[in-house]
């Protein structure tokens, strides 16, 4: 049976690991080329390990071992020039675009505040998506064939949630913004046939969640513990949860779907 | 509508539906889901 992607060509950032990695070979598995992008680098207030160059060759693996292509590149969703570059090598060498998700992010929340972190959030989670979607969108405009970008939001994006630190709050903001670039990249991109949506994952398994310092940091207020618990029984989800739903909002199926904010949160944003 | 289409079909709701209830969604629920070509946010 062919792929729901097949032919189609997906430029991931963030994706050395976590929920990027799973996007990247849940859209191969389905028969997309990939353009692969991560910073693969510390940023200093973020209190958690960053991917690294083997989480991003894991990742090139993964996909190779689909027998679809990719292009990786350490890039960093903060440096347009650094993103467009390794945007355009990718495009070179697998064709032109047809998918963008703007999956990249940092959570640095922890007990210690770092005076930075609002800035470095603010930067990565709501400027680097702004970055990427800027970096793919002449080029799907001009070849006229339209496409469909998802960005990565979170229940953050719709609760205020994420604490009173400097970085929960730039978390929380960033996250927030994006439903404002996404309803009017939505609206802008419209009339060229390419859609728009965000996806909102609750607390997913990946190295960003589950780290000892953001056990941390939940457990030093249990109200953030509660307010952390879905309606669903299940405590995390995993991150194929989240990449099939953006399957599906990048595939044919959703044709018609563009400028939706899709919970993936196991009921958590509708107990609020 | 901001998608350029005058109407969607009925087979872009089933597809939507079949989404929702099928195991790739199986940690989605409590929202609601707008198959309307962007005419919502406009």
């Amino acid at each position: 049976m062919a792929g729901r992607l097949e032919g189609k060509v997906a430029f991931i950032t963030g994706a050395a690991r976590g929920q990027g990695r799973s996007h990247a070979i849940r859209l191969a598995q389905e028969g997309a080329d990939i353009i692969a992008v991560d910073i693969c680098k510390q940023i200093a207030t973020v209190p958690y390990p960053m991917a690294t160059p083997e989480d991003l060759e894991a990742t090139v693996k993964a996909v190779e071992e689909l027998d679809r292509r990719i292009y990786a590149r350490e890039a960093d969703v903060r440096d347009e020039a650094g993103l467009r570059a390794a945007f355009e090598e990718g495009v070179a060498e697998l064709g032109p675009v047809d998918i963008v998700l703007a999956n990249a992010g940092i959570a640095p929340m922890s007990m210690r505040e770092e005076h930075d972190a609002w800035q470095d959030v603010i930067d990565v989670n709501l400027t680097g998506v702004f970055n990427t979607v800027e970096t793919a969108k002449p080029s799907m405009i001009e070849r006229g064939k339209g496409g469909a970008i998802v960005l990565t939001s979170s229940t953050a994006g719709i609760n205020g949630i994420g604490g009173p630190t400097r970085g929960g709050l730039g978390y929380t903001a960033a996250k927030h913004g994006i439903v404002g670039l996404m309803r009017s990249y939505a609206n802008v991109l419209a009339p060229h046939n390419i859609r728009v949506n965000s996806v909102h994952p609750t607390g997913v398994n990946t190295p960003m969640v589950v780290n000892d310092i953001m056990q941390e940091f939940l457990q030093a207020d249990p109200s953030m513990g509660q307010a952390m618990a879905n309606a669903l029984p299940v405590e995390l989800i995993e991150p194929v949860d989240v990449s099939n739903a953006i399957l599906w909002l990048v595939s044919e199926e959703a044709r018609y779907i563009t400028g939706v904010t899709l919970p993936v949160d196991a009921g958590y944003t509708n107990k609020k | 509508m901001a998608l350029p289409v005058e109407s969607v079909e009925a087979r872009d709701i089933s597809n939507a539906v079949l989404f929702l209830a099928s195991d790739e969604a199986r940690y989605i629920t409590g929202l609601e889901f707008t198959v309307d070509a962007g005419s919502t946010i406009r």
